[in-house]
């Protein structure tokens, strides 16, 4: 249990969770068509981080299914404001290390900002070249926004979990200028 | 009057239910809607606002920033999904602090404690009271029956409290002006300053730092005076 929940707390941030919860809230007083999926979504991913993903390697459809239940609740946070792409090839088979991959896209959500040619969005891509999977993360960021501090953390534990698991296997490069920052990531499918 | 609210945050789905909240009370009009903290000061100079919803964490700056920063802030209500801040939006003075999910339950709490603190006199209720209260004042061994509208002031010293009727008397009772505070309506008398308890009917005059009730002048006290200014201006 505790185990559980300290799973739960690094990966839905509870900032995350109760602005959601709030989110839903709204939609259910005005008896929008979008609650019941957003409730679904919520619990998918609760499932995900609590039930799912304890082992060392999970399912790569599973990991993509959390990454897109928790974009669209992100949509729903911020509306027309941002700009959400997500382009994941129909991957039915392979595993990965659990929750990699989706720290790099709350690592995005939560940096994202109007960057001076006043664009903001996060656009994700995810595509298989045989047994080698390619994960890209751009996103825009705020023009004040120059200490990468916090930043920092969120990618140093990154780091830190894929050469625990992946060892030397992993390919993992950012950058960051001119008001876009990306990610990419490329690991052998399990 | 209506109150007129600000609804500041980044996310539109949070405005959508406090917009939908403030539609099930009346008495209420949102003048403004805006997703952060900036164009939420541009506002505050623009419209005239009554009540401030406002969210923390938003991009460039963030809630409690703008409390810091600007001068005259209306009354708060702080909305957020940080557990975390509570007792830093105490400090800055505001009305209360809403956790998210907002339930309508505790947002109308929060709604009817600004009411208490700011509108005191709202018209309907000054309708419904009776025409004559009576005070009872302990004095000299027995209980005297004023009636709250002979009362224009009371002035404390220590333990002592002197209440100057409307005929120019004086009456002197043993009390401290908190305790006598706690048995007057408050829809009638207003506490201005540590010594000083005034009938809101006697007030001929008034500005951010004294009240006059004829010609005497009473002090307002400095952790009174939004209270004490706030009324005044709404009734």
């Amino acid at each position: 249990m505790e185990i559980e929940l300290a799973a739960l707390k690094s990966q839905l941030n509870p900032h995350f969770l109760f602005n959601t919860l709030n989110n839903i809230y709204s939609l259910s007083i005005t008896n929008s068509p979008s609650t019941s999926e957003a409730i679904a979504g919520l619990s998918a991913m609760l499932d995900h981080v609590l039930y799912r993903s304890h082992d060392r390697f999970v399912p790569l459809q599973q990991e993509i299914n959390f990454i897109r239940n928790y974009v669209s609740l992100e949509e729903l946070r911020y509306g027309e404001e941002l700009d959400v792409k997500l382009v994941a090839d129909d991957i039915t088979t392979g595993a990965v290390a659990p929750l990699i991959l989706p720290s790099l896209v709350e690592n995005a959500f939560k940096h994202v900002g109007v960057n001076s040619q006043n664009q903001q969005f996060v656009k994700i891509k995810l595509s298989r070249q045989q047994q080698q999977l390619k994960f890209l993360v751009v996103n825009t960021y705020a023009a004040h926004e120059h200490g990468d501090n916090e930043n920092g953390i969120g990618l140093k534990n990154i780091r830190q979990q894929l050469s625990l698991i992946y060892q030397q296997n992993y390919n993992f490069q950012t950058v960051k200028q001119e008001g876009i920052f990306v990610a990419q990531l490329e690991i052998d499918i399990i | 009057m209506k109150v007129k609210c600000l609804l500041v945050d980044d996310e539109p789905l949070a405005i959508q239910l406090l917009e939908n909240h403030l539609s099930n009370l009346e008495g209420f009009e949102i003048v403004g809607t805006c997703n952060n903290a900036i164009r939420a000061a541009e506002i505050l100079r623009e419209v005239k606002v009554d009540l401030l919803f406002l969210d923390i964490r938003m991009p460039k700056m963030t809630g409690l920033d703008l409390l810091r920063m600007t001068k005259v802030v209306p009354p708060v209500i702080i909305t957020t999904a940080f557990r975390a801040h509570a007792m830093e939006g105490y400090e800055l003075d505001i009305v209360d602090y809403l956790l998210k999910p907002i339930t309508f339950d505790r947002f109308f709490k929060a709604v009817e404690k600004y009411l208490r603190l700011y509108r005191t006199l709202p018209v309907d209720k000054a309708a419904m009271a009776p025409s004559i209260t009576i005070v009872n004042i302990k004095s000299g061994g027995k209980y005297l029956r004023l009636s709250a509208e002979d009362i224009r002031y009371i002035e404390s010293f220590r333990d002592q409290i002197v209440i100057h009727t409307k005929d120019g008397g004086l009456i002197s009772a043993k009390y401290k002006i908190s305790d006598i505070e706690k048995e007057l309506d408050g829809n009638i008398f207003l506490r201005i300053h540590r010594s000083y308890i005034v009938n809101i009917k006697a007030i001929t005059a008034f500005n951010n730092y004294s009240v006059s009730v004829d010609t005497t002048e009473l002090p307002v006290g400095a952790s009174y005076r939004d209270f004490v200014f706030n009324i005044l201006k709404n009734c």
